[in-house]
Formats: structure tokens, sequence, C-alpha cells
């Protein structure tokens, strides 16, 4: 299918949005997957997800085998998945590795670095080296990764710039939350299924125009006047509130970020980090959602709370956390309607991508504008 | 647990393996392996012997187990690993 972006990158009171095809068509959609996702730094899981040192997660990230793996000096390390044997997938299931990853099938044997270790029986039976295998030339392949706010990142090309550097404007603007972060187990995530593609998701999170009709209940603490948008050219776009309130429970409010300057106060805000990565920071929690793109019409979406102080995390704040986990989950669970509404409506042979309110959808202009400039 | 397996022993070295790894219990695996590897070791069956000790070790490893470190030097003594 032709994908005709011309209008897209034209200003704002002028542009169209994307076209129906980046959104219901296979062969854009395995292109996007590419160009947007594989290329890029791509959300595919929580830091908490292995919590222990030699945790090890597999994920199939739109077919791509990763493990992520925590090492024996707690560093998050992610490789290709596979043996570089017979190219076997090495751990089928989350597990705790104490000693090496093992092939299940000949047993080549991986330390949590990445490193080959053993090739038993390589040379004929008991002889377990050979001079043609060379076995610091075989290590795992390691996928490029990083750590922010509890999010791991992988550059699965390899091509992208270092994530500091892409993402140095979100660093710098949020350098205040970059610290520990706190995670609390039984109360702290959830998973909600999308059927619509995974950049639907990130255009309604990423404005704050549809507030006052999807989510009526913020009208009274929390009006569409106080929000502001946000958005940084071919890098992410967002929106702010000035009037974050802490959730109390009989006077009791969770622990504060130290050293936050008096704008978190009662500011908050949510951007989207292209491509995949939704993330809403305020004085005491921050939350990240990872959109897994399942296929172009199904997404999951990811979410985790992350609280700034172990105290927190414990037994005296477990209300306030329900509280919390109920609330971000409602709110959340009101979009679905909204994107999946969208991914209906791009079936409509005559919709031409949309035409945006120049002054309320800047944020999505600009998401939109990144997809046509990668695209092209 | 059986220490020293014998020929005549084979039978139940097998039933303890078998068991074993049903229950994913790497030491006992490992611990099998080893002591057939030495008991044919000693009669002077260097094929077998080699190779169930290098099964010894692969598993040694998975587990992160200290008899790794012993089964490599020997392994790697009898020109069968390299350092």
């Amino acid at each position: 299918m032709v994908s005709d972006l011309s209008k897209v990158d034209l200003p704002i009171s002028k542009a169209n949005g994307l076209p129906n095809s980046h959104y219901v068509d296979e062969s854009i959609f395995q292109k996007e997957k590419e160009i947007l996702l594989f290329n890029k730094w791509t959300g595919v899981a929580f830091s908490k997800d292995i919590p222990n040192n030699g945790d090890a997660l597999p994920i199939n990230f739109l077919g791509f085998p990763l493990l992520v793996v925590r090492n024996q000096e707690g560093e998050v390390v992610v490789f290709q998945n596979i043996c570089r044997h017979r190219g076997m997938i090495l751990v089928d299931e989350k597990k705790n590795i104490r000693g090496t990853i093992r092939c299940p099938y000949h047993s080549w044997s991986y330390n949590l670095d990445g490193n080959l270790r053993a090739t038993p029986h390589v040379g004929g039976p008991g002889q377990n080296a050979h001079e043609d295998i060379n076995k610091k030339e075989l290590g795992l392949t390691k996928i490029n990764s990083t750590v922010y706010l509890g999010v791991i990142f992988v550059n699965i090309s390899g091509n992208a710039d270092p994530f500091e550097k892409v993402n140095r404007n979100l660093l710098s603007r949020w350098c205040e939350f970059d610290k520990s972060l706190f995670y609390s187990n039984t109360d702290s995530s959830f998973i909600l299924e999308l059927n619509c593609n995974w950049k639907l998701a990130v255009e309604n999170y990423c404005e704050s125009y549809h507030l006052p009709w999807v989510h009526p209940e913020l009208n009274i603490i929390s009006k569409l006047e106080d929000h502001y948008n946000i958005q940084k050219k071919n890098e992410f776009s967002g929106q702010g509130s000035y009037v974050y309130r802490q959730i109390e429970d009989k006077g009791k409010v969770f622990y504060d970020f130290d050293g936050l300057s008096s704008k978190w106060n009662e500011g908050a805000e949510y951007i989207a980090v292209y491509p995949n990565v939704l993330l809403g920071v305020h004085r005491d929690h921050i939350f990240s959602i990872i959109l897994e793109p399942i296929n172009k019409e199904f997404t999951r979406e990811h979410v985790a709370i992350f609280y700034a102080k172990k105290e927190s995390t414990g037994a005296n704040f477990s209300q306030l956390r329900k509280q919390n986990f109920s609330f971000w989950k409602s709110v959340l669970k009101e979009d679905i309607f909204v994107v999946e509404g969208m991914q209906k409506g791009r079936h409509g042979k005559f919709f031409d991508g949309g035409r945006f309110s120049p002054i309320m959808d800047g944020p999505t202009h600009n998401f939109h504008n990144w997809v046509a400039k990668e695209f092209v | 647990m059986i220490k020293n397996y014998s020929n005549d022993d084979l039978e139940i070295a097998n039933f303890e393996l078998q068991k074993a790894f049903s229950k994913n219990d790497l030491e006992t695996v490992v611990s099998i392996y080893k002591s057939k590897a030495e008991f044919d070791l000693k009669a002077g069956d260097e094929k077998s012997a080699y190779f169930l000790m290098t099964q010894a070790y692969i598993y040694a490893l998975e587990g992160g187990f200290s008899v790794a470190t012993d089964l490599k030097k020997i392994l790697v003594l009898a020109g069968r690993e390299v350092i």
C-alpha cells in the first residue's frame, strides 16, 4: 500500500495526520517495526521484572528473541536469546540462573555476561575443545541496553546513537527524577490489552485535549486549562499539569523524591518517549508504560508504578498504594474505548488522517512528524 | 546418596539420575556423574570417564557449584578442556 505522507509534515494548521495505512497495513507495520522500533531505543521490560542477580527473562519482541539478564554484579544486560551453535532458544521461561546459561540442545554454556564458557564434546566424546572453535569469538550477541525510570530500553539494530545522546533533552528536563526507584510487588503493575495499533496509544497519551471528555472526573481537580503541551521535535511529546495533588489517606501521603524544585510541588508531567514508552512523573511516584506491539491492530500495555522512597512500598502504605493503583488503572482503562474506536475508524477508507486543532494537538502532530520523517 | 557407582550399580545410578533430573536437583546430577566418572577412571576406562566428567562439569557450571573448578582442572590436565 502506498503511504502518502506529504501532508503530515505541513504546519499543524494545514497538516493531516498519518494516513490509515500506518494503522492497518501489514507491510507498513513490518517496515515501521524495523524503522521505528528496532532501529530506536525501545522499551521492552521493567527493571523490576529481574530484581535479583541471576534473574533471566526471555522476551519475544515482535518476533525478535531477547534475553534480559541481571548479571552477578547487578547490572542489566540483554542478549539475543539464541545459542551461537545451532541457533536454539536458550531460555524459554523466566528463571534465576545461579551459574551458566546452558543451551538445552547441546549444552554450550555461557556466563551471565554472555561469554562462552564450555562447549561439551565439541571435539568428540569427552573432548571439550577444538582448534576451530574459539570460545572468545562465540559469546552471546549483546543487544545495546540501558535502564531509565525503571524501563529497560534496547536498541536491537545497534545503529542508534547512545541513549543519553538521543534523549539528552528529556534527561535534562527530568534530571530531578533520575534516582533510585522503589517498587512494591503486590500492587504496582498491571497489563491492559488494546485492540489498536501501538501508535494510537502514544497519540492519546501525549495530548490533554481529550481529558474533559474521556476523563470527566478530572474536571473538578484538574481542568483542561491546568495543562500545557510538551513537545520536542523528533524526541518526545506530552502534556504537563500545574495541579497535581497527592493522594491522601487520613492525612498520610507518599514520601517525596529528595531535592525536588518547587515546580514539582503541584506539577506533574506525562511524556511519550518515542517510540513506545510513556512516562509520568510526580513528586512522590512515577509510572512507566511500555507499549508492546503484538500486531498491527493489537497492543499490550504494561504499566508499572514506582515510588520515590522505600518507605512508601511498606505495609504502612498499602492502602494508599491501593488507591494510587486503582486511580491510574481506572484512568488508563478509560482511554481504551478511544484508542480502539480510532483503530476501527482507520478502516474507513475516506479518512484522510484528520485535521488537528492548531492549539491543542501539537504533541500528536509532533509525533506524526517524527514517524513521517523516519519513515521517508 | 550412593557415592561410588560400580558397573554393577548402573541401574541404580540411572534411576537416581532420572529422579534428580526430574527434580532439577543439579547437585545430585553432578554427584552421580562425577562418582561414576571417578570409578571409570580408576578402572582405566578413560573414554567413559571423561565423557561423564564432562557431563558433571557442565551441570556444575550451570548450578554455579564450586566443584566446577575442580572438574575443569581435571579435564584440562587430561587435555580434554582448555584454560
